[in-house]
């Protein structure tokens, strides 16, 4: 028979344990996925994923999204809400694969409600690449499950014409509508994309989490680019093109102003008889004859250039009853402070009556 | 260092040296104060050479960041000048592009002009199909224009070149004093992605185009225009800036978007029939079956004098080659009549074989003429043409969809569900809810319309809530058929439930996946939900709470402790249990009587003996008991007990783990311990000790 020696084994048991805990600490964390769905959920992580793509209706075909094509004829932007209670329906779909007699329905059932809320936690992870959400946790995934889905969907000639098209949303209509963004704008109020895909050359479908106050479509920034601006003109034979003028010493300061809305402009002058190609020699003339525009008298490419740059246009769609900026509401007491208020005042009245 | 957001605009970067052989000689004199002689001391010159390489005929692709419009695209780029954005800052300036003006015949040649203010040796021209013709690769001394000669320094063998005529030079190149309008230098951020696309230094040179890609004129009067393609070519000017216009011709100030094809070639366009060249040549296959040639017939193309006489000529030659066959009316391929109605034939060719008046021709050289397009002997009398070396070319497409702002500012803006009422009958039906009515079979086969709403609606949607803490789940579509109140049935979910089922079937992985799952009963999940949450308090008060949750405690039963017991000697942990022969009364019992528990529980023995005496067992039932009041206090709610009782209870558990564990670990008894190597995770619980170590040291 061998001593007792309980104590000493107890107590290199807790040292053990506390090595073990520093060392698990230091492991890193075994959710080594990119786009951050916990793997040590309720449903496995795989169901998870798949699940939360089949609830952005990845794959679900475009006649069950728009039944009739004559809701989004051609030139149309459609705005929506998405329907929980449909892509509800869609996961209880995928569900019922897994179950084959009534002990599992039922044993599913029960777990329905966690199923749920998982994947309502999932779907906003998928699309990780729009990641300057506004609430995060410490592991960088947006907290909490889902709120309301919109969207819309574009069908137009500008899905075919401009791919690469700039997307944004916001919660609130406080950004100036030509207000200069980053490619990768972190402004709180910013609605992130969780879905944006063409499902058809032609179409583009968008889904935002959440309710959009602005939605802005920009021409892709690809690259700088130069150009005159056409006219619209009846007869085709005779189309006419305009430069706008700005001050090359400080370009940054838009176009030279004729008067409060109409920018100082020169008529392009055009080779005769080659449609389309620029008379550039005559159209530097013209451009130095405007002596506010400060080019030198010198034929100068830096400068000519600066004339002939063209920016990407922003459509802002947005509520145009409500004018953006100042004119709007915005509260600067808080409701806490204004609620403290109106009981000493009750309380003031109150004793003045009395008295 | 640009600002972010910013660029910078200069107008040129030039080399200290253009691009070419250099040939350097030192050349010393020295002089010697002259006891003899001149004092001269001759020192030989020294030569080396020099080469500055540039690109000549090719633009090697890294030189290229990007291109404007993006090769192979389509879109309305009416009001954009394409352009190529070129890595390196100096490369329109790196190469003089020689004298503006001819030399004459006799006589030293024409200087080179300066290289400090010569114009860029690139130009970018955009052209619509039909307007040149781009080669294949070829030798590069092909790529000029014959009789110029660019020397032997070649950056490649073999090249492409632009070959036009002299018209297309005059509407669509750039004049002789623009070309230093379309180069300039542009300075970005590095880290702006979309500008720089990985640049070394940020400086960028930008070769433009003068011309603004156009629609194609409208297919029918009135009509919309119609998409065009354009080629893009970057070509080198060298030894041929004399071909260009010296000025532009008066401007005027607007164009005739509907004549863009005018300088179109026709046949630089038209197809080759459908005959290869060998059944032309042999005067075999499809070829053969052609109508008879009426030279009368004939259109002689309305050119020039020289032109018309040159045709003829042609046209007679070809006529003796002519075979007449009797079925002038068919419809087979009708050869190609390269002098005479070059017109007609060209643009029969868009539309398909013409099927009167045909030629025949046996003569190998105007088959291989046509098979390019175009007949050399005839055309260069008409139109001289020349070769550009192309150092780079892409296509895109013009289509006359309108701007971006200009669709932008058309499009029809509504919530899903908005129908226009400019769009054509029927209009379908659709409810202020979205949904849409669809004719719908029923499974009896009787016609009906649904509702259907997918999953994108005009307006917020109530979700579902759970009822009970329990969500309803639908087993099959059936259950989620909804009938209106206009007696008919909506069937959305049904059918979102559908294709939910339909789009998981298949993809076998996900099947898979929930099968698996199925089989873990789902509750394997749910179980470890539970014992996580209930174990989370165990593992505090363990003191491995900071490591988190019930996967570390697993991690350490399995890898430390399972793993210790396992190594461990067979009898380490304590004696092998006996073999049960009798039951083992505890010592504390052994030694009572009868009388001592009857006390214990406050019976007299006396009177219990008496009462069993009398009455039998039974008997006992009358026995008096002396019973104290309860109390009334709940058991849990006596801590003083309640803490006396856990503190045995420990001690007590203490004491039997201590029995168990009757051994001395560092000893043990059995050699043949089962060895474990170390690993991975070994080596990290030791770091981690001796830097848990340290930290306690250091505090």
């Amino acid at each position: 028979m061998v001593e007792i020696k309980a104590a000493g084994y107890f107590k290199a048991m807790q040292q053990a344990s506390i090595r073990l805990a520093d060392t698990i600490a230091q492991v890193p964390r075994t959710n080594g996925v990119e786009d951050g769905i916990p793997p040590d959920g309720v449903v496995p992580a795989d169901i998870v994923r798949a699940l939360a793509r089949l609830r952005l209706l990845e794959g679900v075909p475009f006649s069950y999204l728009i039944a009739d094509a004559d809701l989004i004829p051609a030139e149309t932007i459609r705005f929506f809400y998405l329907d929980r209670n449909s892509t509800d329906a869609l996961i209880q779909g995928a569900l019922s694969v897994g179950t084959v007699n009534s002990a599992d329905r039922v044993q599913l059932a029960n777990l329905h409600t966690i199923v749920r809320t998982e994947i309502d936690q999932a779907e906003r992870l998928v699309r990780m690449k729009d990641s300057d959400a506004p609430q995060l946790d410490a592991q960088g995934r947006p907290i909490g499950a889902g709120g309301p889905v919109t969207g819309f969907v574009l069908r137009s000639r500008l899905v075919s014409g401009w791919p690469g098209m700039h997307v944004r949303a916001y919660a609130s209509d406080t950004h100036p509508d030509n207000k200069t963004v980053p490619e990768m704008d972190t402004s709180p109020d910013r609605v992130r994309l969780l879905r944006m895909e063409r499902l058809a050359p032609a179409v583009l479908f968008v889904m935002f989490d959440g309710v959009p106050a602005v939605v802005h479509l920009e021409e892709p920034r690809s690259g700088i680019q130069f150009g005159v601006r056409l006219d619209d003109v009846g007869d085709p034979t005779k189309q006419t093109a305009a430069l706008t003028v700005r001050d090359v010493k400080d370009p940054n300061k838009g176009p030279l102003m004729k008067n409060a809305t109409e920018p100082v402009t020169v008529p392009v002058p055009f080779r005769a008889g080659a449609p389309g190609v620029i008379n550039m020699k005559r159209l530097n003339e013209s451009l130095l004859a405007v002596t506010k525009a400060n080019m030198d008298a010198s034929v100068d490419a830096a400068e000519f250039a600066i004339q002939m740059l063209r920016f990407p246009l922003r459509q802002v769609f947005g509520d145009t009853t409500v004018a953006p900026g100042a004119d709007s509401f915005a509260a600067t007491v808080s409701v806490a402070s204004l609620t403290a208020r109106f009981d000493l005042a009750r309380e003031v009245l109150q004793t003045l009556g009395h008295g | 260092m640009t600002t972010p957001g910013f660029f910078e605009i200069y107008p040129d970067f030039r080399p200290a040296l253009p691009a070419g052989l250099y040939t350097t000689t030192s050349h010393q004199d020295l002089a010697a104060a002259p006891p003899t002689g001149d004092g001269a001391i001759h020192v030989d010159d020294t030569q080396f050479f020099v080469h500055i390489d540039s690109p000549r005929y090719v633009m090697p692709p890294e030189q290229i960041l990007s291109t404007f419009p993006p090769a192979g695209s389509q879109g309305d780029w009416r009001e954009r000048l394409p352009q190529i954005v070129l890595k390196r800052r100096t490369m329109p300036w790196e190469r003089n592009p020689g004298p503006t003006k001819d030399s004459p015949p006799v006589g030293p040649p024409n200087p080179d002009p300066d290289p400090a203010t010569a114009p860029p040796w690139l130009a970018l021209i955009v052209l619509a199909d039909g307007e040149g013709q781009l080669s294949t690769d070829v030798d590069v001394s092909q790529c000029v224009t014959p009789g110029v000669n660019l020397g032997d320094d070649a950056d490649v063998p073999q090249g492409k070149y632009l070959e036009v005529t002299q018209d297309i030079i005059d509407k669509v190149f750039p004049c002789l004093d623009e070309l230093a309008l379309l180069s300039h230098v542009r300075k970005v951020d590095l880290r702006d992605t979309a500008l720089a696309l990985g640049d070394d230094d940020g400086y960028l040179s930008v070769v433009l185009s003068s011309r603004l890609p156009q629609p194609g004129p409208p297919a029918q009067p009135g009509g919309g225009p119609t998409p065009l393609k354009y080629t893009a070519c970057l070509i080198n000017l060298e030894r041929q800036l004399p071909r260009l216009l010296p000025t532009e011709p008066n401007p005027i100030l607007f164009f005739d978007a509907t004549s863009v094809t005018a300088l179109v070639t026709a046949e630089f366009l038209a197809p080759a029939p459908n005959a290869t060249i060998d059944q032309i040549a042999m005067n075999i296959g499809p070829g053969v079956r052609a109508g008879a040639f009426d030279a009368k017939s004939a259109a002689v193309p309305k050119t020039t004098a020289a032109a018309r006489k040159a045709a003829k000529a042609a046209a007679k030659a070809a006529a003796k080659n002519v075979t007449a066959l009797a079925d002038a009316g068919s419809t087979q391929l009708a050869p190609y009549a390269p002098a005479a109605r070059l017109e007609t034939a060209a643009a029969a060719w868009n539309t398909g074989p013409v099927s009167r008046a045909a030629l025949n021709s046996t003569d190998l050289a105007l088959a291989t003429g046509y098979k390019f397009g175009v007949n050399d002997g005839l055309i260069t009398t008409v139109n001289r043409k020349f070769r550009f070396p192309v150092l780079v070319s892409w296509e895109f497409t013009c289509t006359g969809d309108g701007g971006f702002e200009r669709l932008m500012n058309a499009l029809d803006v509504g919530l899903l569900g908005t129908l226009d009422g400019a769009q054509p009958p029927p209009l379908p039906e659709v409810a202020a809810t979205g949904h849409v009515a669809l004719s719908h079979r029923t499974r009896r086969g009787e016609p009906a319309t649904s509702w259907y709403r997918g999953p994108l609606g005009p307006q917020p949607t109530e979700r579902v809530l759970p009822v009970a803490g329990v969500l309803p789940l639908a087993n099959t579509g059936d259950q989620l058929r909804r009938v209106v109140p206009d007696g008919r049935e909506d069937v959305s979910l049904a059918a979102m439930f559908e294709i939910g089922r339909l789009l998981t079937l298949s993809k076998p992985t996900l099947v898979a996946a929930l099968m698996k799952w199925r089989r873990d009963l789902f509750g394997a999940a749910r179980a470890r939900e539970l014992s996580d949450a209930l174990s989370a308090g165990i593992i505090a008060s363990l003191g491995v709470g900071v490591i988190g949750g019930r996967s570390s405690l697993e991690d350490l039963v399995r890898t430390h402790l399972v793993g210790a017991f396992t190594s461990a000697a067979s009898g380490a942990f304590g004696p092998k249990a006996q073999t049960v022969t009798a039951s083992r009364v505890p010592p504390e019992v052994a030694g009572l009587g009868a009388g001592e528990v009857l006390t214990g529980l406050g019976v007299s023995p006396q009177a219990a003996l008496r009462a069993t005496k009398q009455f039998g067992a039974e008997g006992l039932a009358a026995v008096p008991l002396a019973v104290g009041e309860a109390s009334t206090k709940p058991v849990s709610g006596d801590q003083v007990a309640f803490a006396a009782l856990q503190s045995q209870l420990a001690q007590r558990v203490d004491q039997l783990t201590a029995d168990v564990l009757k051994t001395d670990p560092a000893q043990p008894k059995d050699t043949r311990r089962r060895s474990r190597r170390r690993d991975t995770l070994d080596a990290l619980i030791e770091e981690a000790a001796a830097t848990v170590a340290r930290s306690r040291g250091e505090r």
